[in-house]
């Protein structure tokens, strides 16, 4: 039996990080009530800010085809699903058609942490156990370059930070 | 509509396996060498003398050699095992076991060692397998063997230059391919006719040399290997991004790691 | 005849399949067509450049032009050199003796020599049989005569039971005379002939202490010292862990082990310790002799390895009975190097890092597989000489050190970036494991696709899979700090990911041990398989499969690398094997191995 007297001891990490209303402080963000949807989250995302970087641009272009599912996982409202293509870009909610190169399952606070500026490292939520891959490493570090670069990152520090057998447009 | 005429109207699907996941060429491939029901690709004729030869138990022509008298002139007890499962003619002539060895060598074979052990399993009766990283021995009566051979052979489940009939010195799967991109051989059983364009055994399979040679036909060309392909390679359709098989292995991994250490925490992931 | 080859085509019911999936993702293939373009990538892979080297043309090449044209045996000059020696002796004693001419024939295949990794050596496959390189010879032997007893409990007795008191001086006295009585001097009139010392040279016996104090009390050429033999942070964990208490190492002359059995290097021990006890402080043969007779053999000795299944026949100090974290506690390779939680050194200098995986996951790599290979490869099954193909395999080519190479990038850049946030190991969960493991796997997988000569050198199906299952097992060892995950990494690797992927594993039934192996893997039944450090050969599954201790014994090792450890399972074995007199160099294996390839190797044993 639970003990219904017990305290919730320990408090979600993303409860002190998020507080109520975070998303309207966003400018990117369209404006709405409730917290955003994941795949609006990271689709707002993609047309306001990556798309318009050419930085991010010219980097999505050296990479060859990707298709990427995207799981987002929210703690309290349960899964959302986005495929997301590279080389042709496209962003599309719900499974793709065929085998994604790579099935990312992403916590919906370790995202938004990440696109409204708070982590620069898009991928330092799976080195840490918080997400997980099922599939392609290289795929995944090519989503993490084209946003981060969209963040601000620099093209000569992306292609630096990879490791030697994997470069930019390594399939 | 009521509940009772409803029930009559829905019919039960019958199961149906999906043999293997994933949804690319290579795994139809898989799925079409598993499943019994699919029909192979015929792509060369070879004699059945050619095939008693090749394999070399007996001399063409000649008998059988029995261990036991014909099932029919057997005074047996009564089994009801016996009544539910029919015999294969091997058995029902009281033929030895003898065997089959083919190789399949690393670089694009049309069907690989485990795979060809779920072909065998899924279409061939009273047969029994041994596996290793490049062989595939399948053991039957004498009769069914040769049955099984024919098949193997004439199907696209053989491509003369990437696998081969080797009993005795069975190694080179792996080693790299000769000037005609045939697989090695310590035997050298095989060579190439450049008349013909044919791959021509010049030995049996426990490596003596034949009466006369005979034709496999025509090594399949590269290319066309490719599209056949059974193994995911890196520059063809990689492994590494065939998330759903991976998916499915990861999903056994934690089943078992679980289920040993404490099956309870199988319910509760 | 003339004109380019013809080949036959499929009938388009059979090509169609790849065109109509290649549609549905249409870019997928052109994708995996710009592969090509990284190949100028390769050749500055260490894989590449070793290859090339044995090899001598192309690795990448899939074409061998000069197959069926060589010259069988005839390349091997030491099969040549051989065949004469056995030519000669059959003439001398009249019965036909080794004669190659008699074996299957090897089909013009290449011979090829062995590049040694990292260093600039070749040599034949032969020079690396055990029987022919003497150094592994003397690891086998230093290892088995190899026997630590407890002092404390036999000075009790004396002092208590006997009255006498124990100072360093006694002590010191106690020790001269078990020097002499190791080799086999007579101390006790009953006793009337001594063995000729020439033969017992290299028996001796040292104690270890965790006590700076109570070391310096004693005559320094009789125990190991601690603080000389490792880094000051390393010493000071050791030192720690073992404490006050004395213990004493005896290394029983190698004629023991040669002429009899390792179980005779234990016994040797316990007796000629009590022989000296008796000696030393002037016992009388009363009833106290029984205590201390007790105290010193069996109170509070450890035998390296404990008898195995009566029907293996391996008794005590056998290698199928050491548990696979001694074996890991041998290898001293990285003993001078500063004690630091993996994750930090990789963040911070990749080339420290790869010089700390150099030191340690090379030394096991050498010593582990070489050990092994007795059991497996001859005690075991009585000798078939395959298994000395396969456990080289980690120190030869390059192959193995090249992916360790990429498995120090990949920590580099990508995982390290944990120990910003305060991390140093990842989480041990199946989730957080299995894909950094897949994709090393993958990494492995790919490369022996690419090079043809690669699959070449690891011709049998389980020389790849020994590597596959290393590489895997040191990755998920190294992220977590846990062994337990390294034996996961290790089983799916093998059992799961490459089976399915190629359709191929070892021989047959090679990957039983690995389907087992899971379920197993956090089972804590003594016949399931126990901790990860106290397992070893003796377990059921895991003994009759060829080279499958080696990855149990390297995922031991990464993990106390990862978690920063001063050492695997037991800090007494550590410090024992660091001890400078021994015949065998535990710090720098391979360059002994090299110098018993060349004859070099001087063995102490065999004067």
């Amino acid at each position: 039996m639970e003990d219904k007297n017990k305290k919730y001891v320990n408090e979600p990490w993303w409860k002190k990080e998020f507080k109520d209303g975070w998303w309207k402080e966003v400018s990117w963000i369209h404006p709405q009530d409730t917290e955003p949807s994941g795949v609006s989250l990271f689709i707002d995302y993609m047309l306001d800010k990556a798309i318009i970087t050419p930085d991010a641009v010219k980097i999505a272009s050296w990479i060859p085809h990707r298709l990427i599912l995207l799981e987002i996982v929210h703690p309290l409202k349960g899964t959302e699903r986005l495929s997301f293509m590279i080389s042709p870009t496209s962003v599309t909610p719900g499974i793709p058609d065929v085998t994604p190169d790579v099935i990312v399952t992403y916590d919906y606070y370790d995202l938004a942490k990440f696109l409204i500026g708070r982590e620069k490292d898009f991928t330092m939520s799976f080195w840490k156990g918080h997400s997980r891959i099922y599939g392609n490493l290289t795929a995944l570090i090519d989503l993490a370059d084209i946003l981060e670069v969209a963040l601000g990152k620099k093209i000569d520090e992306a292609k630096e930070a990879r490791i030697k057998t994997w470069p930019v447009g390594y399939p | 509509m009521p509940m009772s005429e409803r029930r009559k109207k829905k019919k039960i699907k019958e199961f149906e396996p999906q043999y293997y996941p994933e949804c690319d060429y290579v795994a139809e491939r898989r799925r079409k060498i598993i499943n019994p029901n699919r029909r192979l690709t015929k792509l060369r004729h070879i004699p059945d003398d050619n095939i008693i030869s090749l394999l070399g138990h007996r001399a063409p022509g000649g008998l059988y050699t029995s261990i036991h008298p014909p099932l029919d002139e057997l005074m047996e007890s009564f089994d009801p095992i016996k009544e539910l499962i029919v015999p294969s003619d091997g058995a029902k002539m009281g033929d030895r076991i003898r065997f089959v060895q083919i190789i399949d060598s690393f670089w694009r074979p049309p069907v690989a060692p485990w795979l060809r052990h779920k072909f065998y399993f899924t279409r061939f009766r009273g047969a029994d397998v041994v596996i290793d990283a490049e062989r595939t021995l399948l053991e039957m009566r004498e009769r069914d063997v040769e049955a099984a051979t024919k098949l193997l052979l004439e199907m696209e489940l053989f491509d003369p230059s990437r696998t081969s009939l080797k009993s005795v010195s069975h190694g080179g799967y792996s080693h790299r391919l000769d000037e005609n991109e045939l697989s090695f051989d310590l035997r050298r059983r095989c060579i190439l006719d450049k008349e013909s364009g044919h791959i021509i055994y010049v030995k049996n399979m426990s490596g003596e040399i034949l009466d006369k040679p005979i034709s496999l036909g025509f090594p399949i060309a590269d290319e066309d290997l490719k599209t056949i392909d059974v193994t995911w390679r890196w520059d063809s359709s990689q492994y590494k991004s065939k998330s759903e098989i991976l998916m499915v292995l990861s999903r056994i991994a934690e089943n078992r790691i679980l289920g040993g250490f404490k099956p309870n925490m199988l319910n509760y992931r | 005849m003339s004109g380019p080859l013809k080949k036959g085509k499929l009938p388009k019911e059979l090509t169609s399949q790849m065109e109509a999936t290649a549609a549905a993702s249409q870019y997928l293939r052109q994708a995996v067509k710009n592969m090509r373009d990284f190949i100028p990538l390769e050749k500055q892979r260490r894989i590449y450049k070793d290859l090339e080297k044995m090899f001598g043309v192309d690795p990448l090449n899939l074409i061998d032009e000069k197959m069926y044209m060589r010259k069988g045996f005839n390349q091997s000059a030491a099969i040549m050199k051989n065949k004469e020696l056995g030519r000669l002796i059959a003439l001398d004693r009249f019965i036909p003796m080794y004669d190659p001419s008699v074996s299957e024939p090897i089909g013009h295949q290449q011979l090829f020599p062995y590049k040694i990794s990292g260093t600039d050596e070749i040599v034949s496959g032969n020079s690396l049989h055990c029987f022919n390189n003497v150094a592994m010879q003397q690891l086998f032997d230093d290892v088995r005569r190899t026997t630590i007893l407890n002092l404390d409990v036999p000075h009790k007795v004396i002092q208590v039971r006997a009255s006498k008191e124990v100072t360093p001086e006694t002590i010191d006295h106690f020790l001269k005379t078990l020097q002499h009585t190791i080799a086999g001097g007579t101390v006790s009139l009953d006793q009337f002939a001594d063995i000729n010392p020439e033969l017992t040279r290299d028996a001796y016996c040292k104690i270890i202490t965790g006590n700076d104090e109570l070391r310096e009390l004693i005559d320094n050429r009789f125990s190991i010292d601690i603080n000389a033999g490792f880094h000051k942070s390393r010493a000071e964990k050791l030192k720690h862990a073992i404490g006050d208490t004395i213990h004493l190492v005896v290394r029983a002359p190698t004629i023991l082990v040669r002429a009899l059995d390792n179980s005779v290097a234990f016994k040797w021990a316990g007796i000629q310790s009590t022989l000296a006890f008796i000696v030393a402080y002037r016992l009388t043969k009363d009833s106290n002799l029984a205590d201390i007779s007790y105290a010193t053999q069996y109170a509070n000795t450890i035998a390296l390895g404990e008898p195995t299944w009566q029907s293996l026949g391996g008794h005590y100090n056998s290698i199928a009975g050491i548990p696979f974290g001694y074996i890991a506690d041998m290898c001293q390779g990285d003993s001078q190097l500063p004690l630091r939680p993996f994750m930090e050194i990789t963040n911070e200098d990749p080339k420290l890092s790869r010089e700390y995986l150099k030191k340690s996951i090379g030394c096991v790599g050498v010593i582990a597989p070489i050990l092994t290979n007795f059991w497996d490869g001859y005690q075991l099954s009585g000798g078939a000489n395959i298994l000395d193909n396969v456990v080289i395999d980690t120190f030869t080519g390059g192959i193995f050190d090249d992916f360790i190479d990429i498995m120090n990038d990949m920590m580099n850049k990508y995982f390290s970036r944990i120990v910003k946030i305060g991390m140093n190991l990842m989480p041990t969960r199946w989730y957080n494991l299995r894909w950094p493991v897949e994709n090393m796997v993958n990494i492995v997988m790919e490369t022996m696709e690419k090079y043809p000569s690669a699959m070449e050198t690891l011709k049998l199906g389980i020389q790849k899979m020994y590597i596959i299952g290393l590489v895997a097992g040191i990755m998920a060892s190294l992220l977590s700090g846990s062994s337990t995950a390294g034996l996961w990494a290790i089983d799916y690797a093998i059992s799961l990911l490459v089976k399915e992927g190629w359709c191929r594993t070892g021989t047959t039934g090679y990957e039983i041990i690995n389907q087992l192996g899971l379920p197993y893997s956090c089972s804590l039944r003594i016949e399931e398989g126990g901790l990860p450090e106290l397992r070893g050969m003796n377990n059921f599954h895991q003994i009759h499969s060829i080279g499958s201790a080696v990855p149990r014994i390297a995922v031991l090792y990464a993990a106390a690398l990862a978690r920063g450890d001063a050492w695997v399972s037991s800090p007494l074995i550590k410090v024992v094997f660091n001890d400078p007199h021994l015949s065998f160099d535990f710090k720098d294996p391979i360059s002994a191995i090299i110098k018993g390839t060349k004859g070099e190797f001087k063995p102490k044993g065999e004067s």
